[in-house]
């Protein structure tokens, strides 16, 4: 009985051990999910630490192993765990685009290259209902005040991704980026609560 | 004394010749259009002054007011070299690649149709935050009018310089000291 439940243990730790890296375990921009910080800092990334703590600690990121030609920053984000659950992109501003053209456009191009890679789960573009924010020239100040929503969900088998599109400084525009790994998230919310309890 | 009055009203033909040739043959702007440009440019510089006077110090409008302002600076000041060289007869030419700048009529006429545009929008945006009395939407309203003066402005520059062949620096972006990807790769590959 003994040698049984050991022959298990054994057989279920073998398994646990796996092949490698899935192609499930790969993350946007060369990353790996659930790595830990070192992991990452080992494919050559910088990792700066973030005043953001309501998804773990976060790093400001350069030197990822790929990026986007506009770009401008990446906030990774571990969980209690020190595992990789989170990635923010942002990418560059465009000035004066008040219009919102050239944010849509840039958005209607990632939203292609996403489709073809992901399931599309939801889009919503949708333009204010207020007579004011309406306007085309006030599309960015509406998408500053969340008049406005422009953003698309999609689903891979272990991760969640939002493409949306936000406004700065008035007529500022930018597109925005986030992956969230299901895995991870769950991890960290129960260890979050735990911590809290703990606390309190 | 036939002989020198003869060679004196020669002499004057030829200088009066060459003076037509290089006034009225040539097919650079003349000196009253060129005084004309500097005319509009300088009233709308009392008029961008006077605008950006009225916002406060350091707010988004005043910002805009006096990016305005720095641009019709930078015109007057370009033209107004460019006069002086004309009244001293200094060949001011600017060389790009080892090659005079030379005005293209047709990219002169597509900045003109460009300014009309810009103007009319300008116009527009203009006469409808004079629709509100204040509050945050006037102030998006007169944003969007600066924001258009300041496109105006940005659209003559670009024209009057085509125009009179004058140069303007070509804006540099610096390198940023850690680059975000180790390499840069389409949407396909990265995300």
């Amino acid at each position: 009985m003994i040698l049984a439940k050991e022959l298990a243990a054994a057989s279920l730790l073998l398994l646990s051990f796996g092949t490698g890296a899935s192609a499930q375990d790969a993350a946007p921009f060369g990353l790996q999910w659930l790595a830990s910080k070192s992991e990452v800092q080992a494919l050559g990334v910088s990792l700066s630490p973030v005043k953001e703590t309501d998804y773990g600690t976060s790093f400001s990121a350069t030197g990822l192993p790929k990026a986007l030609s506009d770009m401008e920053t990446a906030i990774l984000s571990f969980g209690y765990n020190d595992q990789l659950w989170r990635i923010v992109a942002f990418g560059r501003e465009f000035k004066n685009d008040q219009y919102g053209s050239a944010a849509k456009a840039r958005y209607a191009e990632i939203a292609a290259s996403l489709a073809k890679s992901y399931k599309v789960i939801d889009r919503n573009e949708r333009p204010p209902a207020d007579d004011f924010y309406a306007k085309p020239e006030n599309f960015s100040y509406a998408l500053s005040q969340n008049e406005a929503y422009w953003y698309s969900l999609y689903a891979s088998p272990v991760a969640d991704i939002e493409l949306s599109l936000d406004a700065a400084a008035l007529q500022n525009t930018y597109w925005r980026l986030i992956y969230s790994h299901r895995g991870g998230e769950q991890e960290f919310r129960t260890a979050k609560g735990a911590a809290e309890a703990e606390a309190l | 004394m036939k002989l020198v009055v003869a060679v004196f009203a020669s002499c004057l033909l030829i200088l009066a010749t060459l003076f037509t040739a290089l006034f009225f043959v040539s097919g650079s702007p003349s000196t009253a259009e060129l005084e004309g440009d500097i005319a509009a440019v300088r009233q709308e510089l009392v008029a961008a002054e006077a605008e950006a006077a009225q916002y406060g110090t350091g707010s988004a409008l005043h910002l805009l007011s006096m990016y305005r302002v720095t641009t019709l600076k930078t015109s007057e000041a370009m033209l107004t070299q460019k006069r002086y060289s004309m009244l001293r007869r200094i060949d001011l030419v600017f060389n790009v690649e080892g090659r005079a700048h030379t005005a293209d009529p047709a990219k002169i006429a597509g900045l003109e149709v460009e300014l009309t545009r810009a103007q009319a929008e300008r116009d527009r945006l203009v006469a409808e935050a004079a629709l509100y009395a204040g509050g945050l939407v006037q102030v998006v309203a007169l944003m969007n009018a600066a924001t258009s003066e300041m496109a105006v402005s940005q659209v003559r520059l670009g024209l009057l310089a085509e125009r009179y062949g004058l140069m303007l620096p070509a804006p540099t972006t610096p390198e940023p000291e850690d680059p975000l990807g180790q390499q840069v790769v389409p949407e396909g590959e990265a995300l």
